[in-house]
């Protein structure tokens, strides 16, 4: 935690006082490069992980399996298909449907323990990943122009309550919530400080200071926005011109902007991609339905019936066990297999 | 058999969490009861696993060999080639926290490296400091770690502490399944010689003999023929099981454990009457004797191996069809491996039809197996069956949910349809405990040796509250379930967590309420206990 924050702090510092003096290298270089990176450590993520092979079906069930006729199956819970596992990854991508499941266990005054579902988790996880989302819609019209119409309506509807000006944004307040909830749990719930990294705190941290920067922008500084606009258009069309007279805070907001992208492919950001290739998720309920090839797979000695039969022929006759080979025709022992009679079908 | 926890330790599980232990700097704790017997040299050398070498999970020198990092490296790398999940596993836990008290081990003993994201990160920590460059160069502050001879006594530990229940799976925002990565780590650990005797020596008979205990073939036969006994003293009918016969439409093949051990022999024996009730065309096979496989809890190779002679028999007897008993991991291997490892099915097998119903079992199409309760429900739902449920009115059953049928498969439905046909009085248990939620019974995963029996009594805490609370409030006292281990498993839970409750396998009781063409009159259940009275027909 105490690491995650100074880190933060030094990046926006660096951004601060470097921005100004080197706007070319920090402005340019360094936005370019870390998206560089970014596409280029996701992408190569992404691979490694696709080229790994699924090697057996281990769908996850959480409901009915498609059996019987009579049996009302639930295909979203145990996709029969590729159809349904298209949904059911839609419905957890979008709607983070497992993270709803969240239950807690408590005592009752029984003394026993017993599960209430407890929604906070994802109701936070909702609003943080949609805030974040259309924060980064929005950052489009500094990139687009004219601004398409969806973006107007997006923008007008977000800036619905008109308080303060330029106008407060509700995703901006609903992003911040969630943030400070999702970093206050892991400071205070005991189980959840127990298990963070400093990974899980520096990208939250980050998403903060990166937040704080940009609200400062918006309604603390006296940035030329036109210039920035400018400047931006630059960037994306690839003829980037140095952003002259930005103000430090820009530099710093640019500077988190980078180190995000940066950090992205090599920590927990990625599960982000890792869903869509979770073979729990990912994979259909089908397996005695379909065959799933395992491309490792290699034909396995194990001990054949012919051998079984050769190590226990003489207590299979003697059971009048049917037998591929009667004892007599190899058994040393000669005198007890004759005693033994040779068996018929019995049914 | 070791000691038990206390009561009030046990129930203190999710308050006794220890917040301030450091993540993962506290060295593992092998306490009398909470860890495997290591397996016996003999046993690892005969399944020709390498290393086999003495060694002691108490003593500080676990012998291992000379290079063991240089072999653990390249184990790991070599199932990180073969397995997406575990590729994806690795990178991608965003540790929210949403898995951490949905592992019974953990809320029943509040030890925080139980949680499955800690569980996860043992080996994930190791994954970083060895096979990414940002744990090589950030270390610790990247939550990574170099190998060392703790951390293989911490996986044994803590691998060994995990059920493969995959109920942390359910609730994680990205199916991460600890039960993939547990199985994977014991695969790394066998590498080094070091497995739980419980698991392997199970699977080193099955090579031999053709089931877990290493029943010869005759006395398979003579265990068959005693249930069939006492079928004919409580029915009145005579039952002659083929064995290993050629021609007959279906191999039949169940867990072992049903046929040696109490209360399975009275599932067994429900079995033998509902094929009776029916005339199907089956038989038994000595040779195919075990449909369980301890094999998949040491390694994918140990658990092909294992299975390999179920698809064989089927071929050399000439059967149509496969029909599986009352068994969990049997199923999680039947549903979700056996046709990747040993299919596709021997030519002559076609596709499960149900002789009596017609019913064509297409979601078995491509492994040619169903489940006896998929069987049976079909049969039930056709109003195929005669029964007579008032001979289990001295029963108040209610269900457990096997942590495979109802994760790996979607069986839920099928074994309810049996008890409510074969009960009258059947209740579940609390919503969050049953069904796709089901906790474990903290013995699965080849975790129901004596030896570690605190432990399986503190993992079994919240089936045990969830148990105890329909005993108070429902009078429950039968625990019916689908599957070989906890029928033997949950014997000694419910003693524990709710003493006078029973446990049955559910063909047990569909067993004791068929009626069967030319029966006389029962008196007794197949447990040769009076029958309620008024229950006879
Ligand atoms: S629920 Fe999944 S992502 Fe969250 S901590 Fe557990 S394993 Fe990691
Ligand atoms: S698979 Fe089951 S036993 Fe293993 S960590 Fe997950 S919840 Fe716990």
């Amino acid at each position: 935690m105490i690491l995650s924050l100074a880190a933060v702090l030094g990046l926006g510092l660096l951004g601060w006082h470097l921005g100004p003096a080197q706007p070319f290298l920090c402005g340019v270089v360094l936005p370019l490069s870390s998206l560089a990176v970014f596409l280029a450590g996701f992408s190569a993520k992404i691979l490694v992980w696709a080229s790994a092979p699924a090697p057996f079906p281990i769908a996850l069930t959480a409901g009915q399996q498609q059996s019987l006729d009579r049996i009302p199956p639930r295909r979203l819970e145990a996709p029969p298909g590729p159809f349904w596992v298209a949904c059911r990854l839609g419905a957890e991508a979008l709607c983070f449907r497992s993270l709803l499941r969240n239950s807690r266990a408590r005592e009752t005054p029984e003394g026993d323990l017993a599960y209430q579902p407890v929604p906070w988790l994802w109701l936070a996880a909702i609003v943080f990943h949609y805030t974040l989302f259309l924060i980064v819609l929005r950052h489009l019209r500094f990139v687009l122009d004219p601004a398409p119409w969806g973006l107007g309506l997006i923008l007008s509807v977000d800036g619905f309550f008109h308080l303060g000006s330029p106008r407060l944004y509700l995703s901006d307040g609903g992003f911040l919530l969630a943030l400070a909830f999702l970093l206050g749990r892991r400071l205070w719930e005991p189980r959840l400080r127990c298990l963070s990294l400093p990974g899980d705190y520096f990208p939250l941290l980050l998403l903060a200071a990166l937040a704080g920067s940009g609200l400062y922008l918006r309604h603390g500084g006296q940035e030329d926005i036109a210039a920035l606009k400018t400047f931006a258009m630059g960037l994306v069309s690839f003829r980037p011109t140095a952003p002259v007279g930005a103000g430090p805070a820009f530099f710093a907001h640019l500077a988190y902007a980078s180190a995000l992208l940066l950090c992205f492919p090599c920590g927990k950001l990625m599960h982000m991609g890792g869903i869509f290739l979770s073979p729990t998720k990912a994979m259909p309920n089908n397996s005695r339905a379909r065959r799933h090839v395992n491309p490792w797979n290699r034909p396995r000695e194990f001990q054949s019936y012919a051998q079984y039969e050769d190590a226990y022929r003489t207590s299979m006759a003697a059971a009048g066990l049917p037998l591929e080979r009667p004892p007599a025709e190899e058994d040393a022992a000669g005198g007890r297999a004759r005693q033994i009679h040779v068996p018929t079908s019995r049914s | 058999m070791s000691p038990r926890p206390a009561p009030d330790a046990s129930t203190q599980g999710p308050r006794a969490e220890q917040p301030r232990a450091r993540r993962l700097e506290t060295p593992p704790v092998f306490s009398p009861g909470s860890f495997c017997h290591p397996a016996r040299q003999e046993t690892v050398a005969a399944l020709g696993l390498p290393h086999p070498h003495p060694w002691q999970p108490t003593e500080e020198d676990w012998h291992l060999p000379e290079n063991w990092e240089a072999i653990l490296r390249a184990a790991f790398q070599d199932r990180l080639r073969k397995y997406r999940s575990l590729r994806v596993f690795m990178d991608i836990c965003a540790r929210c926290g949403a898995c951490a008290d949905k592992c019974h081990f953990f809320l029943g003993t509040g030890d925080p490296k139980n949680m499955p994201v800690l569980r996860a990160e043992l080996l994930r920590s190791v994954y970083r400091g060895e096979f990414t460059l940002a744990g090589r160069l950030l270390g610790k502050a990247a939550g990574a770690r170099t190998l060392s001879k703790t951390i293989v006594k911490e996986w044994f530990a803590y691998f060994y502490r995990c059920t493969e229940c995959r109920r942390c799976a359910l609730f994680c925002p990205y199916g991460i399944d600890t039960a993939e990565i547990t199985m994977i780590a014991r695969e790394l650990l066998l590498e080094l010689g070091l497995g739980a005797n419980w698991i392997l020596e199970p699977v080193a008979n099955c090579a031999r003999s053709g089931n877990h205990l290493g029943i010869r073939p005759q006395v398979f036969q003579e265990m068959v023929q005693a249930l069939c006994d006492d079928i004919r003293e409580i029915t009145g009918i005579r039952l002659t099981p083929p064995c290993n016969e050629k021609g007959h439409e279906v191999l039949f093949i169940a867990p072992s454990g049903d046929l040696y051990t109490e209360p399975g022999v009275y599932t067994f024996m429900g079995y033998l009457l509902l094929f009776q009730a029916i005339g199907l065309d089956y038989t038994l096979s000595t040779y195919a004797s075990e449909g369980g496989n301890f094999g998949l809890f040491a390694s994918a190779e140990l658990a092909a191996k294992v299975n390999a002679k179920i698809y064989a028999e089927a071929g050399r007897l000439g059967v149509k069809w496969i029909l599986g008993g009352e068994c969990g991991h049997m199923w999680r291997m039947a549903h979700q491996y056996m046709d990747s490892m040993n299919g596709p099915a021997p030519a002559g097998l076609e596709v499960p039809r149900n002789p009596v119903t017609g019913t064509v079992f297409r979601h078995a199409a491509s492994t040619k197996m169903i489940h006896i309760a998929e069987f049976s429900a079909d049969l039930l739902l056709h109003r195929a069956l005669v029964l007579d449920p008032a001979r289990n009115d001295h029963l108040i059953v209610t269900f457990h949910d096997s942590c495979n049928p109802a994760r790996a498969m979607g069986l839920l439905e099928e074994p309810r349809i049996v008890l409510r046909a074969a009960c009258n009085h059947f209740v579940e248990m609390p919503e969050n405990t049953i069904r796709e939620r089901t906790f474990c019974c903290g013995s699965g995963a080849g975790l129901n040796g004596d030896e570690i029996m605190a432990l399986r009594m503190q993992g079994g805490l919240p089936r045990g509250h969830a148990l105890r609370h329909v005993q108070r409030h429902n009078g429950v006292n039968t625990l019916a379930c689908i599957c070989a281990i906890d029928r033997n498993s949950l014997r000694p839970l419910a003693d524990y967590w709710a003493p006078g409750v029973s446990v049955a396998g559910a063909h047990e009781l569909l067993g004791n309420a068929l009626v069967l063409p030319g029966e006389g009159e029962r008196t007794t259940d197949l447990r040769r206990e009076p029958l309620p009275p008024g229950g006879a027909p």
